[in-house]
Order: structure tokens, then C-alpha cells, then sequence
């Protein structure tokens, strides 16, 4: 198992639905967010200005730099990949938000780590992700790279995608289709 | 405006919200959200014809009534009660479910009715077709409108141009906010709380404008702008034009969060242009310059005659989570860093 989310940049408007959705599905305080849209401007007018909506979050990586700095072993990997937080175990030193290249984490008010969870509270239910199911375009794409009939693995590999900081050597797992 | 309302015997106003007009009415007839209340059903004759159910989500907060409740109980106060033969929206809706060969029952349980089709929507190759009007053809020279006295074809009309320093008012929309409606919502106010001005980085450059610069805005007639907002440099915008998202600016004390936020365009559109064919309205050829000074309050009051008693409140910037609260939380504008390592 391992889980992977593709989301299409051509399609998402930025309505952030997604990230309401998440807020609300788990209790992310007022001010903080587990996800969150990039708008991303290209070009100079009135030559081509080309702009697109990214919607990022954490991109559960296959090699994990905020697993390997946590000095309690709060931070941790699950079955399917997750990389999740046990909050009674984070002290709150943030090392894992410094190791972070995607601005993933957060300082929960409680003071402990949050961060996205890939909805493993959901999954287990047999339900997609909170912000998978919001979202009025349909351009999240959440399921297993090891089916080849999942739904993600299929787009990633009919179309042409990028992860976020390759040179960081994480392996993201969230894909942005081109 | 204000003169109007107050010449007005009674002004009762149905709303969902607090807004600026609730201030001035007698009776607040206090409506629940479209989440909370049952509604006429939506009937639409698409590709596909279809009915639609709609039903409370949630109970109605507060004593919040539906707009059918409203006119329903008026009417009995009124000794109308005959036209209002029935106990509630539902009753009503299915009966009218029933008509077309559903229940309520079914309803709540599909939510969608669709219905075949029973006459084609498209035009055959070939087929004759007579359109609505005088010569049955597509009408590119309208006969209609030169029978009227009008251009029959579309004549190009320069629109006004700003004079130097001034710029287009360009308003829009924000896609987590709906009209005015919404900026109070505690989730979506998190999500943008303000709106900003959009400006040309090259219009800024001239203005010594940067990012998150506070200004003003007064339009060609004298008015400013009630309240401020930050500058965002875009290139998503024209150098002779500004961009802001509609529905800020409020000013009713009892939208907690959202009162004082923004830049309210309706106040800066005094110039409106009629179509003199069908009547349109067009409201996009005001222009705006920039104050970057703070104006006095009685300066914003006097240059249009926005109601003095109410003060003006400084947005008390309320410092969210690091990083995810540049422009808004949840929202980040334009990192042209990011993109560029990576395209
Ligand atoms: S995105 Fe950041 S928090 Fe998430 S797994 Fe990768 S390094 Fe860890
Ligand atoms: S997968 Fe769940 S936790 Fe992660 S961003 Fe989406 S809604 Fe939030
Ligand atoms: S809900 Fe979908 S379309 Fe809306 S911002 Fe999120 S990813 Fe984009």
C-alpha cells in the first residue's frame, strides 16, 4: 500500500473548499490550516500572463527529513506511508517544522505538531479524504501507487506531472499534473 | 440614497444577514439561511429537464424564519388566509412533486429528479428554422432596432478614459465569498478577511506603492473610500486599471468580524452608464486615484455623505499562524519563488 495524491493545477480554481473542509473535518483551529492554495503567476503585461491554483499539503514522502529529526518519535510513518503525528508524544520543539521543505506543519495552540493526516481516520471508514470529496472540480486525485487500477496511479500515468523540491530528496507523494 | 430612505414611511427589511440596510429599518424580518429552510424546488429545463429538492441541512439558529413562513403568517394577519392553503413548504412541495410524478418522500431520499427529454434541443443538419424575428433569420443588421431608431449594427463607442492619475475601478469576485454575504462567516473570513487592491506592479512603481501598502480610494467625483485597504502588486492587472473583490467595506456593528475590513466599491461608482436599447446597466467606467495619507473622518463623511455616527474603525491587525498568513490564511498569493524553481 501506498498512498499518493495527484492534483490537477489546469483544473482547481482556488475556491478552497478543500481547505474549509479540512478546518472543519479536523478541528483545525481558526488561523491554521493543514492545506493550502498557492497562486501561482507567470509573465509580465501584457505579454502572456498565465496564472494556475495549487493545492498543497503535506506530501506524506517516501524519505521523511521531519521523521528523522523528531527526537521523541512523535513523528512517525503508517501503514500505506502516512507520516503522522502522535500529540501527546510531540513536545512542540519544531524541529520537524525546520526539516519540513513544504511549509507542511504547524504549531497547533495546544502545543503540539498538526499536520495533514491524508484523512486515515476516513480511510479506514472506506471514504476518500475530506478535501478529495469537497472539491467542485474533482482535481484531487487520492488512492494506492501500488494498484495499478487506482485511480491516481492511472492519471499519473496518462499524464505529465512534477512533485514539488525534488533536489530535497524527499519523494513527495502529492503530484501536480501539468 | 440616504435622503431616499429616510423620506420613507416604513422600511422593513427580510435579510439573512446584518447588513448595511438592516440599519435603517423599522422591522427586521430576521430570514434563515438558504442551509436552514426549505425552498421552492428548482425546475430546470436543461439537456437533461430536472428537478431539484432543497432542504434544511441544518436547524434554523436564532428566531430566524423562512421567507414563505413570513409571508404565510403576514397573510393570516392580513385575512388572507385563503391564498395560503396549507401548513408548510412541504406540503406545498409535495404536492407539487406529486404532479410531475414524485413525492416529497422520494425527494428527500433522491434529492434530483431527471426527466427524458421530450422535444430535441438541437437543430437537425439542413433543418429550417424560423427565429423570433422580422426576417426569421439569425439577425446580425437587427431590422427591429433600425425600425426603433437605433443602430441596427453594433457601432463601436470609445469608452472614457481616465484622466492622468486616475485609474479603471475594476470590481469582481472572490470564488470563497458570495456577494456581500458571506465576509462574516467565521471559516471563509479566515480565508480572506479583506479584500486588497490590485495594481499593476509598473502603476505601483510610479506611486511608490509596495506590497501591503495601506491606501485609500477617491473616485473622480471627490469620494473616498470609507476604509482602507493594503496594496497587492499583480500582474494579473492592467497598468490603467485597479481590481477589487465586491462585498467589504461594511459597516454594520453587527457583523463582528467583517465591519471596518476592506474597501467598499459601491460608494465609488457615482457614474453610471445606461444602455439605451435594453436598459443594461454599466458601472465599470469609474475611475479611482490613490490617497496613501490617511484622510480625516470629516473629510470621508463630507465627500459622500456617509452616515456620521457611524465611526471610523481601524482593522486591528490580528497576527494568524506564521507563515499561512501573508495576503490570507490558507490563500497564499503569488510565489513567484516557488514557481520559478521549479518551471
Ligand atoms: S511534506 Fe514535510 S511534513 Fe510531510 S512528510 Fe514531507 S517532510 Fe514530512
Ligand atoms: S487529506 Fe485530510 S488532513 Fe490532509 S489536507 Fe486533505 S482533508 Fe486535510
Ligand atoms: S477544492 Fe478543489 S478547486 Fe477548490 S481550491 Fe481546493 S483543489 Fe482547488
Amino acid at each position: 500500500m501506498r498512498y499518493a495524491m495527484a492534483m490537477d493545477t489546469r483544473k482547481c480554481v482556488g475556491c478552497s473548499d478543500c481547505v474549509v473542509a479540512c478546518q472543519t473535518e479536523n478541528n483545525v483551529p481558526l488561523g491554521y490550516c493543514r492545506d493550502w492554495i498557492v497562486e501561482a503567476v507567470k509573465g509580465t503585461y501584457p505579454d502572456t500572463v498565465q496564472m494556475h491554483f495549487k493545492s498543497e499539503r503535506c506530501m506524506h514522502c517516501e524519505n521523511t527529513p521531519c521523521v528523522r529529526t523528531c527526537p521523541t518519535g512523535a513523528s512517525h510513518v503508517i501503514e500505506g506511508g502516512i507520516v503522522k503525528v502522535t500529540h501527546d508524544e510531540c513536545i512542540g520543539c519544531a524541529a520537524c517544522i525546520e526539516a519540513c521543505p513544504y511549509e507542511a506543519r504547524y504549531v497547533h495552540p495546544d502545543g503540539y505538531v498538526d499536520k495533514c493526516t491524508f484523512c486515515d481516520h476516513r480511510l479506514e471508514q472506506g471514504l476518500n479524504t475530506a478535501c478529495v470529496d469537497v472539491c467542485p472540480t474533482s482535481c484531487l486525485i487520492f488512492g494506492d501507487l501500488d494498484d495499478p487500477k487506482s485511480d491516481v496511479s492511472k492519471i499519473l500515468k496518462e499524464k505529465d506531472w512534477y512533485v514539488l523540491a525534488p533536489e530535497a530528496g524527499t519523494n513527495p507523494q502529492l503530484y501536480f499534473l501539468k | 440614497m440616504f435622503k431616499a430612505i429616510e423620506n420613507q414611511d416604513l422600511i422593513v427589511v427580510v435579510d439573512t444577514m446584518p447588513m448595511e440596510m438592516t440599519g435603517y429599518a423599522d422591522v427586521v424580518l430576521p430570514e434563515s439561511t438558504y442551509l436552514e429552510r426549505h425552498d421552492y424546488s428548482r425546475a430546470g429545463k436543461n439537456r437533461v429537464p430536472q428537478i431539484a429538492f432543497r432542504m434544511p441541512a441544518v436547524e434554523a439558529k436564532y428566531d430566524s424564519k423562512p421567507a414563505w413562513w413570513m409571508a404565510k403568517e403576514l397573510g393570516h394577519r392580513l385575512g388572507l388566509e385563503k391564498y395560503y392553503p396549507w401548513k408548510d413548504l412541504e406540503e406545498v412541495l409535495d404536492w407539487q412533486f406529486k404532479q410531475v410524478g414524485s413525492s416529497l418522500e422520494e425527494m428527500k431520499k433522491i434529492g434530483v429528479k431527471t426527466f427524458p427529454s421530450t422535444e430535441p434541443i438541437y437543430l437537425l443538419p439542413g433543418e429550417d428554422y424560423e427565429f423570433n424575428t422580422n426576417t426569421g433569420k439569425i439577425e446580425l443588421y437587427s431590422t427591429d432596432f433600425a425600425e426603433k431608431g437605433y443602430d441596427a449594427m453594433p457601432k463601436f463607442t470609445r469608452h472614457d478614459s481616465p484622466d492622468p492619475g486616475f485609474y479603471h475601478l475594476v470590481y469582481g469576485r472572490a470564488p470563497m465569498h458570495t456577494f456581500g454575504r458571506t465576509q462574516n462567516n467565521p471559516y471563509l473570513f479566515d480565508l480572506y478577511e479583506t479584500n486588497n487592491v490590485w495594481i499593476n506592479p509598473r502603476t505601483a512603481k510610479l506611486w511608490g506603492i509596495e506590497n501591503d501598502s495601506d491606501l485609500w480610494l477617491k473616485n473622480q467625483d471627490g469620494v473616498i473610500s470609507e476604509f482602507s485597504a493594503k496594496a497587492r502588486l499583480t500582474e494579473r492587472i492592467r497598468p490603467d486599471s485597479i481590481y477589487m473583490v465586491h462585498g467589504f467595506g461594511h459597516t454594520n456593528k453587527h457583523l463582528s468580524r467583517a465591519k471596518g475590513r476592506g474597501i467598499n466599491d459601491i460608494p465609488l461608482i457615482t457614474k453610471i452608464k445606461i444602455d439605451p436599447i435594453m436598459g443594461g446597466t454599466g458601472m465599470r467606467n469609474n475611475f479611482v486615484t490613490f490617497l496613501l495619507e490617511e484622510p480625516s473622518k470629516e473629510e470621508i463623511i463630507a465627500s459622500a455623505n456617509y452616515k456620521a455616527e457611524k465611526p471610523k474603525e481601524k482593522a486591528a491587525s490580528k497576527k494568524k499562524s506564521e507563515k499561512k498568513s501573508e495576503a490570507t490564511k490558507g490563500h497564499k498569493q503569488e510565489s513567484h519563488k516557488k514557481e520559478e524553481a521549479k518551471s
